[in-house]
């Protein structure tokens, strides 16, 4: 269907392209919060990735990917180019909205919810970005190796071993205190 | 850790993981405490909540869209404005100006004999003979500096430098250093 509509944007109904941006706006909205940490700053790299997308509908050949790997490559790119400016900003706001998100009625548990929600944001902001760009996909998009692969522009054994480092880092981190 | 052990931990949480690996698996410590940390953190990790986007945000997107459309569009229309000029050049002006270039190239080409082989009339120091009693001019002595060029670009540099100063590079060149052109240049300059 994504397909469909994205050739009907090649053709000039730009309305097409309304109707992918809606499908599509939560999964890269996410992936770019949880490379972030920051909601406006996923929201404005999301925006911007759309509109990428837009410019450069003509070079998507759909033989190559689905529209969705397309687009999530075209975030990733966007994205850690803005990391590479190291932008301090980003964690300082999110860690302030963050106590915000929980919506247990029980403050103890609310509480707890929050720290543990803190401890895993934490702990996968402190992975190098080429890994976890890989643990996002994987872990939080589900997606395939394949898809990963296509999206990093990595071959499938890096995939696998980035994510299998990933993961090492993360358990040392979070199993102490989720044991506890 | 052995290679099984690589395998099966990169290759956790795969559908389509190998037999063998989850074989291994069942019967190797080391792999079933990884799995076991795994799965833990797997729990875990849906407590931190995802970010959804607000809800004008395809709307924001078509917005901007528009925008950037419109300041296309209007870029567009402003080099198309900025580019009306060419209509206001007189066309025989810039029809003269061709025709005199070709003849000037046409001129130099039947007209300019090849080079001698030291370069251009030359004294044994190297300079343009202009006269044997004067000191070479400096402008010479700049078309002295192995800038010999194609007989053909000798006609069009010519031709482009003529307006340009009151100094005539000569279009016929010197045969040799008692030629009657030379001793005019000399009393030229």
């Amino acid at each position: 269907m994504i397909e469909d509509w994205v050739e009907q944007c090649r053709n000039g109904q730009t309305r097409s392209f309304a109707l992918i941006v809606t499908a599509l706006q939560d999964k890269i909205v996410e992936f770019l919060y949880r490379m972030t940490r920051n909601r406006e700053a996923a929201e404005d790299l999301g925006q911007e990735v759309f509109l990428r997308a837009y410019r450069l509908l003509d070079r998507y050949d759909r033989k190559k990917a689905a529209f969705s790997t397309w687009l999530f490559t075209l975030a990733r790119n966007l994205c850690l180019d803005e990391l590479r400016k190291k932008r301090p900003l980003w964690v300082n706001l999110e860690d302030a909205a963050m106590a915000e998100t929980s919506s247990d009625p029980d403050p103890h548990l609310q509480a707890r919810d929050a720290e543990l929600e803190q401890m895993i944001a934490t702990a996968v902001a402190t992975l190098d970005p080429i890994f976890r760009e890989v643990f996002i996909l994987r872990d939080y998009q589900h997606l395939s190796f394949e898809e990963v692969a296509e999206i990093t522009g990595c071959p499938v054994g890096t995939v696998k071993s980035r994510l299998h480092r990933a993961r090492l880092l993360l358990q040392d981190k979070l199993t102490p205190a989720l044991n506890a | 850790m052995n290679e099984l052990c690589q395998r099966y931990q990169e290759s956790f949480g795969d559908q389509e993981m190998p037999q063998e690996l989850a074989l291994h698996a069942s019967t190797c410590e080391s792999c079933k405490e990884f799995a076991y940390r795994q799965e833990i953190m797997q729990q875990a990790l849906p407590s931190w909540k995802s970010a959804t986007p607000s809800p004008d945000f395809a709307l924001s997107v078509m917005a901007r869209l528009a925008e950037n459309q419109h300041r296309r569009k209007s870029l567009r229309d402003l080099l198309a404005e900025l580019f009306s000029f060419r209509v206001a050049i007189p066309l025989p002006v810039g029809a003269l100006a061709c025709i005199l270039f070709i003849i000037s190239l046409l001129v130099n080409l039947f007209f300019w004999t090849d080079n001698p082989p030291g370069g251009m009339n030359t004294n044994q120091a190297g300079h343009v003979a202009v006269s044997p009693d004067m000191p070479t001019p400096p402008t010479l002595q700049a078309v002295n500096q192995n800038t010999y060029l194609p007989r053909i670009w000798n006609g069009a540099g010519a031709f482009l430098l003529i307006p340009m100063t009151d100094l005539h590079i000569p279009i016929v060149p010197l045969e040799n250093e008692q030629s009657d052109v030379s001793n005019e240049k000399a009393e030229k300059i």
